[in-house]
């Protein structure tokens, strides 16, 4: 039987982060991909870090992320394509100036971020391509882009040449724990003895957690995305809608919502990485584990898309993907040792933040696997904050 | 070159390639009004500035890109030459129709 | 316009206007099924009866050949049910949603065709083989080619070499001597001693032997050096191909170093079979298995023509490439099978009306095998390319790229895909899927069942952003 450290369950952006925090722990890491490296939701995200766009204590964690990305690329060794082009939200009407400023104010007084507001003119200065008609928007020039899977894979190779094992295609069918400690995971592969175990493994937490009686409260919410062709790059690469701040967290809003864009939980977010491709999105809904595109969803997602960037009308549209966000029913992340059975931590729940906090969370896992003192402070993502808690109806 | 014993094709129009006058004769594609003049290099690709022409003819390949009446990234295959069709070889990346900055 | 009223209902939608799709729309119709059948070019008939424009009065129809008389038959009978055949050309099926719901793009517009029955007949396209220089202006398939010559009347060049394997560039040879082109060699990689072997299959339709034979004894006349057991290894040339090497191979279609051979030609037309379009049997969630003999990835269909989705059929070259006499006859018998799910014609009827069609297809499939055996694309003509050679034209990655990642890791084609970018252009991984796995397989020992096929996505073409803009929700 093959023997490990530390197994981790799931080869997303989490996973491959982890695994690659805690290949530089001197521990014998293995992780575990059902399929292969970035194939679910970590492989059909923009790739953007929107920093304007998180609250709370993910913020935080948030803004070490960023700090880690600085020197995250030579550290890997890997180009995962970051571009500084700086994030934008965009207004639709006049009268949501209030929106921008209380979300600017938050991010001053709360984590010292400053964004700039700009009026509507200084938007069309800056790029005469948006739509003339925005009112205005807020930037922060620190925030970026990036190439979602080739994160995942420079977290993947860099795990690897410090000694961790990446198994894809290998799927967990059940977990052994003995005495209340974790003893080892039985794959479709056969058998790997282990003391640790990291469960992210995304909106299909619940299924590594099912085996093992623990409830962890994550379902997948559906985002779908069109590609369109090539052109050349233009200068404000990665914007998006006000009203994200609205279908992203706002689930009771979005259902009682008289209009029908809102209800399909589609807020405009868009971004050309380096190869010249306009990637549109986005949405939200709760379809269950359907990764299916949906035609009004796409109509939806376009004609939203126009208003903020009319040329897109001219765009041809080569592809259209669907991923499954693990949304957790409280929409705040779990980031916690269990304390049931010896050995076992959960890194799951980042609904659409994954990219965003993927390095912060490597190093939370590296943290409470070697029993450190963590980081930052995880108060806020502890698993034991549903107890006593009726759990939600499915949503 | 046109096999001029295939068939009468009527009375032909002019395009316009790049600049030059073409005859064109009705039903043709563009990629045929092309080949049958002797232009065969269609676009420079946007990475490695390689030279392509046609090389499915059936509209599967998207090689054969052009820019037609100023919409760009056509398939000279299987689109059929209109008179005074205004027909442009393409180099590198295209901004999309309508967008000159 | 409401998305709503882009919806349209239909009892049987053909995709492809095809011998497949033409043969099942005309039997469908005389079992009293009602159906529209759909292709994205301007006129029915596929790529075998590729129709010359309207526009142009032929000089002698004769001279266009059988096949074009052939077409026009089909046609004719199809024509005769029109009453009960909408014709949609010009119309892209492009998405699959929900249960049976083709998105379409018709009269530039978006239509939601709800069909009860759907029979995919995409056909087949020419197989792509990278070897350096194959993106030069000047290097067509031979397909390609064929549409160039038979259907637009325009020669693509002066000075032609074909390349490839099988009857079918033998037919471009043929419609080249007859235009007067200069056809400088005709290189076929099969050894011919193979085909003699195949000779008693071959006499079940001693037909299509006689065409073979007569296109070879034309190219004799014409002083047209064929070359057998040879292979295309490079083309050059600075903007346009202006030269190409040849070798010799063994039989596996590995190049044979020291015996190469030049010619200085201004066309070169691969022909190196046919590639089946799997796009919307992906995208509609079909089961499918992998056959060299007959094109390589194909949906899984049942006696009936059924694929592993209830509902949908297959016919033609697009389910395993087996000629227009094997499409016509399986369109045939999809629509029988259709008619009866649509409860039109019971199970015994259908039994009954399909025997005959069984028993026909069986031997054509006994010759189209044989043909396949000799010619089917040895794993040889998958080490022509060097390490700087395009093999994803759209995106313009090299083989280097491609070998890298499967060495990083990479399992399957959608894996490749994330890591190199190849299958993201314009044509979906049509062009480079088939050379990435034969990549894969000769140079990494990787299966095709385990490279896969990749996961389609709506829309199967690129579509313009404004057809999804024309409509409110």
């Amino acid at each position: 039987m093959a023997s490990t450290d530390v197994v981790v369950i799931g080869g997303g952006a989490i996973g491959s982060s982890a695994a690659y925090y805690l290949s530089k722990e001197n521990m014998k890491v293995t992780l575990l991909e059902r399929f292969e490296l970035a194939s679910e939701a970590s492989g059909a995200n923009m790739g953007g870090f929107c920093s304007q766009l998180i609250k709370g204590s993910a913020m935080n964690l948030a803004r070490e992320s960023a700090r880690m990305y600085r020197s995250l690329g030579p550290a890997l060794e890997y180009d995962f394509e970051l571009e500084p082009t700086g994030s934008y939200i965009l207004m639709d009407k006049e009268d949501q100036w209030p929106i921008l400023e209380e979300n600017a104010k938050r991010l001053w007084d709360e984590h010292g971020v400053k964004v700039d507001l700009l009026s509507g003119k200084e938007l069309i200065e800056t790029d005469p391509d948006l739509a003339p008609d925005i009112p205005g928007a807020s930037r922060f020039s620190e925030d970026f882009t990036l190439n979602p899977a080739k994160l995942v894979f420079g977290f993947a190779e860099a795990a690897r040449k410090h000694g961790a094992e990446i198994d894809t295609h290998t799927e967990v069918e059940k977990i052994c724990i003995e005495n209340g400690n974790v003893k080892s995971v039985i794959t479709n592969r056969g058998k790997i003895g282990t003391k640790f175990l990291v469960i992210a493994a995304g909106a299909w937490s619940p299924y590594i957690g099912k085996m093992l009686d623990l409830r962890i409260p994550v379902i997948p919410r559906r985002g779908q995305l069109l590609v369109t062709d090539a052109c050349p790059l233009g200068k404000i690469r990665y914007m998006t809608d006000i009203d994200y701040l609205v279908t992203a967290h706002n689930l009771e809003a979005v259902k009682t919502a008289c209009d029908t864009r809102i209800r399909l939980g589609v807020s405009s977010v868009l971004s050309q990485p380096r190869s010249g491709n306009w990637l549109i999105g986005s949405s939200r809904d709760f379809p269950g584990y359907d990764k299916r595109t949906t035609i009004e969803t796409l109509i939806s997602i376009a004609r939203r898309a126009v208003r903020f960037l009319p040329k897109l009308r001219h765009a041809n549209i080569i592809r259209t993907f669907a991923g499954l966000r693990p949304y957790c029913e409280d929409d705040q992340l779990i980031i916690d040792k269990v304390e049931e059975i010896e050995g076992v931590v959960l890194a799951t729940g980042h609904h659409g933040e994954g990219i965003a906090l993927a390095p912060a969370t490597g190093k939370l896992v590296a943290d409470l696997v070697t029993s450190r003192r963590t980081s930052w402070s995880i108060e806020d993502f502890s698993y034991y904050r549903f107890r006593g808690r009726q759990p939600t109806e499915e949503v | 070159m046109r096999i001029e014993s295939l068939a009468d094709r009527g009375t032909p129009f002019r395009i316009d390639v790049d600049g030059q006058p073409m005859l064109a004769c009705v039903g043709e594609t563009i990629a045929a009004v092309l080949l049958a003049n002797g232009k065969r290099l269609l676009r420079h690709t946007p990475k490695r500035s390689e030279p392509r022409g046609l090389f499915c003819g059936i509209g599967v390949c998207y090689d054969c890109l052009v820019t037609v009446n100023g919409v760009p990234n056509q398939r000279a295959c299987m689109t059929l030459a209109q008179p005074g069709a205004v027909v442009k070889t393409q180099r590198g990346l295209q901004e999309w129709a309508g967008e000159k900055r | 316009m409401g998305w709503r009223k882009k919806i349209k209902k239909t009892e049987l939608a053909i995709v492809g206007g095809g011998p497949a799709g033409l043969s099942a729309a005309t039997q469908a119709a005389r079992l009293g099924v009602s159906s529209i059948i759909i292709d994205e070019n301007p006129y029915l008939g596929g790529q075998i009866f590729r129709r010359v424009p309207a526009d142009f009065k032929i000089i002698d129809e004769e001279k266009l050949g059988k096949q074009y008389l052939q077409g026009k038959e089909i046609l004719n009978e199809a024509a005769e049910f029109s009453e009960r055949i909408q014709v949609w050309t010009g119309s892209l099926v492009w998405g699959y949603f929900n249960d049976r719901q083709l998105a379409v793009t018709h009269e530039g517009h978006l239509k939601l065709l709800k069909a009860d029955q759907i029979i995919l007949a995409p056909g087949a396209y020419d197989r792509p083989v990278p070897f350096p220089g194959w993106t030069l202006p000047g290097v067509f398939t031979a397909g390609g080619a064929k549409v160039m010559v038979r259907s637009q009347g325009v020669l693509p060049g002066t000075r032609f070499l074909l390349a490839g394997s099988g009857p079918l560039q033998l037919a471009l040879a043929n419609d080249l001597l007859k235009s007067r082109a200069k056809l400088v060699a005709v290189v076929e990689a099969a050894s011919m001693t193979g085909l003699w072997r195949q000779v008693p299959r071959l006499l079940r339709k001693p037909d299509l032997m006689w065409d073979g034979f007569k296109y070879l004894t034309a190219l004799k006349l014409h002083d047209v050096p064929f070359i057998q057991s040879h292979i295309i290894v490079s083309a050059m040339g600075s903007e346009e191909v202006e030269r190409v090497v040849i070798a010799r191979a063994n039989n596996d279609w590995q190049r044979i170093t020291g015996t190469e051979r030049t010619f200085d030609v201004d066309a070169v037309c691969l022909g190196y079979g046919l590639v089946p379009s799997t796009d919307l049997t992906r995208l509609c969630g079909c089961a499918h298995r992998y056959d060299p003999k007959l094109g390589g990835w194909i949906s899984v269909y049942d006696e009936d023509m059924q694929t592993t989705v209830p509902g949908i059929f297959v016919a033609g070259d697009g389910c395993g490439v087996g000629g227009v006499k094997v499409a016509f006859e399986q369109g045939k018998l999809a629509a029988t099978y259709a008619a009866r799910n649509l409860g039109l014609v019971d199970e015994v009827i259908a039994d009954r009306l399909a025997m005959p069609i069984r028993n026909r297809l069986k031997k054509i499939w006994s010759f189209q095998s044989a043909i396949s055996e000799v010619y089917h694309v040895r794993s040889g003509i998958y080490a022509l390319s060097s390490e700087d050679t395009t093999i994803c034209r759209c995106e313009e990655i090299s083989l280097r790229a491609i070998q890298n990642a499967i060495r990083a890791g990479a399992s399957d084609i959608d894996d490749i895909k994330r890591r190199t970018r190849a299958r993201m252009g314009y044509c979906q991984g049509r062009m480079c899927a088939p050379v990435i796995l034969g990549i894969a397989e000769r140079d990494f020992g990787l299966k095709p069942e385990d490279i896969g096929y990749g996961r389609a996505r709506s829309p199967v073409k690129p579509v313009p952003m404004s057809l999804l803009l024309e409509t409110s929700l």
